[in-house]
């Protein structure tokens, strides 16, 4: 019967060891006495390590409403602040419009310009240029 | 029944039953953390004012372990409720929330502990020493203290493990590490912890 190496047992124990093997290692625990023994050991010390970490002083009673505060005081800022988002966003839509609109009236007179100029060359073409004779 | 108001919500301890859990008048039993969160982003306070209720002992715990320090544990906590709170637009509710909100805690200790040169790992050890035997169940307040003189990240390791219950996989997620750096790190807390406690 071959023993699984100590580090393997504790891989058991800690739950590191792959599927695979740790179903064979766990057969040969429960059949070997020598090695159900020492994986019993490492079991009562996994016991203990969870309880010893486990183990936490309670937190300050007041942190709770400290956070919660906090908490109350960034909500507040934060619905300030998006009020004058909105704001701003109305204003800067607002001066989008009005310099788009002064754009497109300024944009239009050369437009008139070039009609202009397109029906001066079609008169010229049918000889008629400075008026109908 | 112990009642406590939050806002516009109420949390009331009912003993066996657990937290019976009030917001905006719709009464839930233990809401999902991930639904208050979605919640809170739209703008509902008292939603997050139950994950501070429910994440804050927890959360103080892990970063007192990391840090060694209680008042300066307690702070962080604020910060970190703080940070999630201001980035919860960040938050994907298809993820843990108490994975992410220990994450930005992580981070915050981690900045405290780098400023202290703390954050490191443990020595290798010599293979070819003698296996030091496990340590008894009768060794628990020793123990105890053994762990606080580990490293940090190693404590973060252990802590991940036998608090929170996290696989080797997890652990490597919460941490930047991978699986088999998270076991090197359990043997060789293990190691360390065996040999400070022999007779």
């Amino acid at each position: 019967m071959t023993h699984p190496i100590p580090e393997r047992l504790l891989d058991l124990a800690l739950g590191t060891l792959p599927e695979a093997e740790a179903g064979t290692a766990r057969e040969h625990v429960e059949a070997c006495a020598e090695c159900g023994a020492a994986f019993a050991k490492l079991e009562l010390e996994q016991g203990a390590l969870g309880e010893a970490l486990r183990r936490s002083a309670p937190p300050s009673d007041d942190l709770e409403a400290r956070i919660v505060g906090a908490v109350r005081r960034e909500a507040k800022t934060q619905r300030r602040v998006s009020g004058w988002r909105t704001r701003l966003t109305v204003a800067a839509a607002a001066l989008l419009a009005l310099t788009a609109g002064m754009y497109l009236r300024r944009d239009s007179s050369p437009k008139q310009e070039l009609i202009q100029h397109v029906r001066v060359s079609e008169l010229k073409a049918l000889g008629l240029e400075g008026g109908a004779k | 029944m112990l009642c406590k108001t939050l806002g516009r919500g109420r949390v009331c301890n009912t003993g066996g039953l657990g937290l019976v859990v009030e917001v905006m008048g719709i009464v839930t039993l233990e809401t999902p953390d991930e639904q208050l969160a979605t919640r809170a982003k739209a703008g509902d306070v008292p939603a997050f004012e139950l994950l501070v209720h429910r994440h804050t002992p927890g959360l103080c715990a892990f970063c007192a372990r990391l840090l060694g320090d209680r008042t300066e544990a307690e702070d962080r906590v604020q910060e970190a409720f703080l940070r999630a709170y201001q980035n919860l637009y960040r938050f994907n509710p298809a993820y843990r929330f108490s994975s992410w909100l220990y994450k930005i805690a992580q981070n915050l200790c981690v900045d405290a502990l780098r400023g202290k040169h703390a954050w490191g790992q443990l020595p290798e050890q010599d293979p070819s020493a003698s296996e030091p035997e496990p340590v008894g169940y009768d060794e628990v307040d020793r123990l105890e203290s053994a762990v606080t003189e580990l490293p940090a990240r190693t404590r973060a390791v252990l802590h991940y493990k036998y608090v929170l219950g996290l696989n080797a996989t997890e652990i490597g997620r919460e941490l930047d590490m991978t699986p088999q750096n998270v076991r090197v790190h359990l043997h060789r807390a293990i190691r360390t912890l065996r040999t400070r406690l022999a007779p």
